[in-house]
C-alpha cells in the first residue's frame, strides 16, 4: 500500500473516533438527563466536565467529514441518505448548542429535560444511521 | 484543564492538516474516483459467467470473447444488493449464460480486468442501471458509447467505427 | 487459499445468506455496530483520559469508573454481537483478509490487557482516587492505542476485500 491509499481509511477512522468522542459524550449527558445513568454527578456537572471533549469530537468530525465529502462532492450531494444525514446533523448541532445546554441547568422541569434528551439521542442516532446508509441506498 | 484542551485541539489540527497536505490527491475507496478511471469507459459484450450477489457490493463476472478468439472474464462492480433490489432487480435477474452488454469504467490499473458498472442491457433490450446512487461515477445518462472502448468488436462494430472515422 | 470447510458451512446457513445477500439487514447491523462504537468508545475515551488526568481531574476516578461501566459493557456487548453477525455473513472473505486478522489479534490483546491490569487498576478503582498510579496511566495509553488500532484495522478490511472478492 502506498501512502495515498492509507489516507482515506485513516481519515475514516479519525471520523469514527471523532463521533465516538462527541456523540458518546452527548449520549452520557442524555442518559443522565433521563435518570438512567451517570447518577454520581448532577447533569450540569457532567455536561460541564464533558463539554470540551464533546466539542473536540465535533471539531474532528467536522474536519474529517468534509474531507471525505470532497473526494466525491457531486455524488454525495445527490445521495438521498447523505442529504438526510446532513439535515439531522444540522438539527442535532442546533439542539446541542441551544436547548441541550439549557436542559442540564438545575431547575429545569424534568419532563423538558427528558424530552430534550430523547430528541438528542434520536437525532444523533439518525446521523450515524444515515451515514451508514449512504453506500446502500 | 483549559490549556490542556487547547493543546490537544492544536495537536489534532496539526495532524489533520498534515493529512490534508499529504492527501492532496486523497483517494477514496469505494468512492468511484479512487478505484476507477472516468476516462476509460469500456463496453463489455459477453455472457454472464457468475453473479456475486453480496454485500456491500455486487459483482457480475462477464466472459467475453476477444477478436483473436481468446476468452477473458471481467469483474464488474455493481451497487449493493439493497440498491439493486430497490430498482426491482434480484439475484435471479442475472442467470448465468445470459448475453449481456455492460457499460462501465475500467479500474485505474488498466492491466486489471475490473470495471465499475453503469448499465447492463439484456437481450430483450431491458436496461438496468447498476451503479449506486451517487458513487461519484459519471452520470449514467452521459455514458458515451461512441467513445467507449469495445473489447470484443463484432463485424458490425468495426463497420460502425470505420464509418465514424470517415 | 484453503478455507476450512466450517467456514463454507457458515456461509451456507440461512442467517449468513440473509445478511450477505439481503437488502437491509447488512446496513442495519452495520449501523448498530457504529452506534455501539459511539457508546462504548465515548465511555472508553473518557475513562482513559481521566486516568491520564485530562478530564474530570477534580473528580474521583472510582465515581467515574462505576457510572460509566454499565454503558461501556452494554456498548461492548452490542459491538461484539453485531461484529459477530457481520463476520458470520462472510467468513470465507474475512479468512483471507490480513486486516481482519490484525483486528482480531488486537481484540485478543484487549483481553490480555484487561487481565494484566485487573489487579493493579481496574479491579480496585478506589486505589486510584488518591492519585493515578503510573501503571494506571500505562494501562490507559495502551487501551487507547489498542482500540484506535482496532478501528483502523476494521476500516482496512474493506480495502483487502475489494481486491480479492469472494470466489475469485
Amino acid at each position: 500500500m502506498n501512502s495515498s491509499e492509507w489516507v482515506f481509511p485513516i481519515v475514516q477512522s479519525l471520523h469514527f473516533i471523532g463521533f465516538a468522542l462527541s456523540i458518546g459524550t452527548i449520549a452520557m449527558v442524555d442518559l443522565r438527563l433521563l435518570g438512567v445513568g451517570m447518577l454520581r454527578q448532577s447533569a450540569a456537572d457532567l455536561a460541564a466536565d464533558l463539554e470540551p471533549w464533546t466539542r473536540l469530537g465535533i471539531v474532528i468530525m467536522l474536519t474529517t467529514g468534509p474531507l471525505m465529502f470532497s473526494t466525491d462532492a457531486v455524488a454525495y450531494h445527490f445521495n438521498p441518505s447523505f442529504q438526510f444525514k446532513m439535515t439531522c446533523l444540522a438539527l442535532a448541532l442546533l439542539l446541542h448548542f441551544t436547548v441541550h445546554r439549557r436542559a442540564v441547568r438545575p431547575g429545569i422541569s424534568p419532563l423538558a429535560a427528558k424530552g430534550a434528551a430523547v430528541i438528542s439521542l434520536v437525532l444523533w442516532s439518525l446521523v450515524v444511521a444515515g451515514g451508514r446508509m449512504i453506500a446502500f441506498i | 484543564m483549559r490549556t490542556t484542551f487547547w493543546k490537544i485541539a492544536l495537536g489534532v489540527a496539526v495532524v489533520v492538516i498534515a493529512v490534508l497536505i499529504d492527501g492532496a490527491g486523497v483517494k477514496a475507496h469505494h468512492a468511484f474516483g479512487s478505484e476507477f478511471d472516468a476516462n476509460a469507459p469500456v463496453l463489455l459484450k459477453g455472457k454472464i459467467a457468475k453473479i456475486e450477489w453480496v454485500n456491500p457490493h455486487t459483482w457480475i463476472h462477464v466472459e467475453i470473447k476477444k477478436d483473436d478468439g481468446s476468452k477473458e472474464t471481467w469483474m464488474v462492480e455493481g451497487g449493493s444488493p439493497n440498491t439493486l433490489l430497490r430498482r426491482g432487480a434480484n439475484k435471479s435477474t442475472f442467470p448465468e449464460g445470459t448475453d449481456v452488454v455492460v457499460d462501465g469504467y475500467q479500474a485505474r490499473d488498466h492491466s486489471e480486468k475490473r470495471a465499475n458498472a453503469r448499465n447492463v442491457t439484456f437481450p430483450d433490450g431491458r436496461k438496468l442501471f447498476l451503479g449506486m446512487t451517487g458513487t461519484g461515477a459519471p452520470d449514467p445518462e452521459k455514458f458515451d458509447a461512441d467513445k467507449a472502448k469495445t473489447l470484443n468488436q463484432t463485424e458490425k462494430d468495426k463497420e460502425k467505427e470505420q464509418e465514424k472515422k470517415q | 487459499m484453503t478455507n476450512p470447510s466450517v467456514l463454507e458451512w457458515i456461509e451456507s446457513t440461512r442467517l449468513s445468506i440473509a445478511i450477505r445477500e439481503g437488502g437491509l439487514p447488512y446496513p442495519i447491523i452495520g449501523g448498530i455496530h457504529l452506534l455501539s462504537i459511539a457508546l462504548f468508545g465515548g465511555a472508553l475515551l473518557i475513562t482513559d483520559l481521566r486516568l491520564l488526568g485530562l478530564v474530570m481531574a477534580q473528580r474521583r476516578f472510582s465515581d467515574l469508573w462505576y457510572q460509566f461501566r454499565p454503558w461501556k459493557r452494554l456498548g461492548f456487548v452490542t459491538i461484539t454481537a453485531t461484529g459477530l453477525l457481520l463476520a458470520w455473513a462472510e467468513p470465507v472473505r474475512l479468512y483471507g483478509s490480513p486486516s481482519f486478522w490484525v483486528k482480531m489479534s488486537l481484540f485478543a490483546l484487549v483481553g490480555v490487557h484487561a487481565r494484566v491490569f485487573r489487579a493493579g487498576v481496574y479491579g480496585h478503582p478506589e486505589k486510584q482516587d488518591a492519585g493515578i498510579s503510573s501503571q494506571a496511566k500505562l494501562a490507559a495509553v495502551l487501551s487507547l492505542v489498542l482500540w484506535a488500532g482496532m478501528v483502523l484495522a476494521g476500516r482496512l478490511i474493506a480495502y483487502d476485500a475489494s481486491f480479492e472478492p469472494t470466489g475469485n
